[in-house]
């Protein structure tokens, strides 16, 4: 009879699945399905579902409280970034002007230097002709 | 009831479930919370999945209530779809018993851990199908099931759709409660003692998207010399490698020469098909 033979062979097969996928099977809880814990005390139960309640409309809050605290972290951090973008163009700005600063300084300083010898000159020559027309003045009386 | 279904009716499996950290109150330094069940072979996750919650409910963040709807569990990344039995879903997704090495397998000290993940998410994955409407759903999900396996049986779905109320209710209940009499005396009203066809889901290893539903007819009008390996032939995704494939049922390998009526009536589960798992050898 082929079919109890393979009969027996599956039966020994499945034996030897459950013998394998049984072992240490004590560690593992049972389980049943929609299983709503109905042996736990009922006093416990109700004591601790007040809490739990409570206890998530907190985190409720707390997550909403996060949430606009991300947000506000992300605004935040763009204006960091728009601060950051204004301090870098003013402080290229600030690096032309000093540079533009620097050369008109130089500038202004040989005008200045320009100004002091020709005013220099003028007074030299003003000193001389003081000095010639008193000469004169002396000689005419000596 | 043969021994055969008992034992595939009472099959388990050691699972531990790792939770998903957006469920339950944890920073990110802190240890992955696991929960260690044995879960029947024959069963869906989705029955299971409020039992689960309520074991961990004063760590929760929301409601289990609020959360239910949002759950799926996955392994290695794939979903696993509640609307497949639970021992199918462990086969499509991991080596056969006799893949495994001899020592360990043999070993009685040897412990096998399926390792999944219940994971929350208000993005559900793509082959998920959303539970709107609780155990209802499932309850309906799972007659539509044997409806079709019904009238690939009989050519109707006379049987179940004339099945009196009470007696659906206590079908259902069977699954809920696990109870295999029951169960058995129930579809006993729907299986013919000579089918017309026969409801065969095939499942490839590691795909979890692949399900194909073969049209699986007597040969010469006979069930006496039909075979899985009849089935297999018949089949066009199996005949380019059909020697290098392996069928799996239940978790264990069962030989291309058997009777496949005689496997359906010993191997179906328990939405009234016979899940086949093409493993590569």
């Amino acid at each position: 009879m082929p079919d109890e033979i393979h009969r027996s062979e599956l039966l020994q097969k499945l034996q030897g699945r459950d013998t394998i996928e049984s072992n240490f099977s004590e560690l593992f809880e049972d389980i049943l399905p929609n299983e709503d814990n109905l042996d736990v005390d009922k006093a416990y139960v109700s004591e601790y579902r007040q809490l739990v309640k409570h206890l998530r409309s907190e985190v409720q809050s707390r997550d909403n409280e996060l949430v606009i605290l991300h947000e506000r972290l992300t605004v935040m951090n763009k204006n960091m970034e728009k601060i950051n973008d204004e301090i870098i163009g003013s402080s290229i700005e600030n690096n032309v002007l000093q540079q533009k600063y620097d050369t008109l300084r130089v500038e202004y300083d040989k005008l200045v230097q320009r100004w002091l010898k020709k005013v220099q000159k003028e007074a030299d020559k003003m000193n001389e002709h003081v000095a010639q027309a008193d000469n004169q003045v002396e000689s005419k009386h000596g | 009831m043969s021994d055969i279904h008992h034992l595939v009716w009472n099959g388990g499996l050691n699972t531990q479930i790792e939770i998903d950290k957006s469920l339950v109150f944890m920073d990110d330094e802190s240890k992955p919370l696991f929960i260690n069940v044995r879960l029947p072979r024959e069963s869906y996750f989705v029955l299971y999945a409020s039992s689960l919650l309520h074991k961990i409910k004063l760590k929760l963040r929301k409601d289990i209530d609020e959360v239910l709807p949002y759950i799926w569990f996955e392994q290695d990344g794939s979903n696993l779809p509640w609307n497949i039995p639970i021992g199918t879903l462990h086969d499509v997704m991991n080596p056969r018993i006799s893949e495994l090495p001899i020592e360990a397998a043999a070993s009685s000290t040897s412990i096998l851990v399926w390792k999944i993940r219940m994971v929350y998410g208000q993005e559900l994955p793509q082959n998920h199908i959303p539970l709107t409407n609780g155990l209802e759903q499932v309850q309906k999900y799972w007659m539509h099931q044997w409806k079709q396996a019904c009238f690939v049986l009989n050519g109707t779905s006379k049987q179940i759709m004339s099945m009196k109320m009470d007696d659906s209710k206590a079908f259902w209940q069977s699954v809920i409660s696990r109870n295999v009499d029951i169960f058995s005396s129930m579809s006993d009203k729907i299986v013919p003692s000579i089918p017309r066809n026969i409801p065969v889901m095939v499942h490839r290893q590691n795909y979890m998207d692949f399900i194909s539903q073969p049209l699986v007819i007597p040969q010469k009008e006979s069930w006496k010399t039909t075979t899985l390996q009849t089935v297999l032939d018949s089949s066009e995704y199996t005949t380019t490698e059909q020697n290098t494939l392996a069928v799996v049922c239940q978790g264990i390998d069962v030989p291309c020469s058997i009777l496949i009526e005689e496997l359906y009536r010993d191997f179906v589960s328990l939405d009234g098909f016979l899940h086949l798992i093409l493993q590569q050898q």
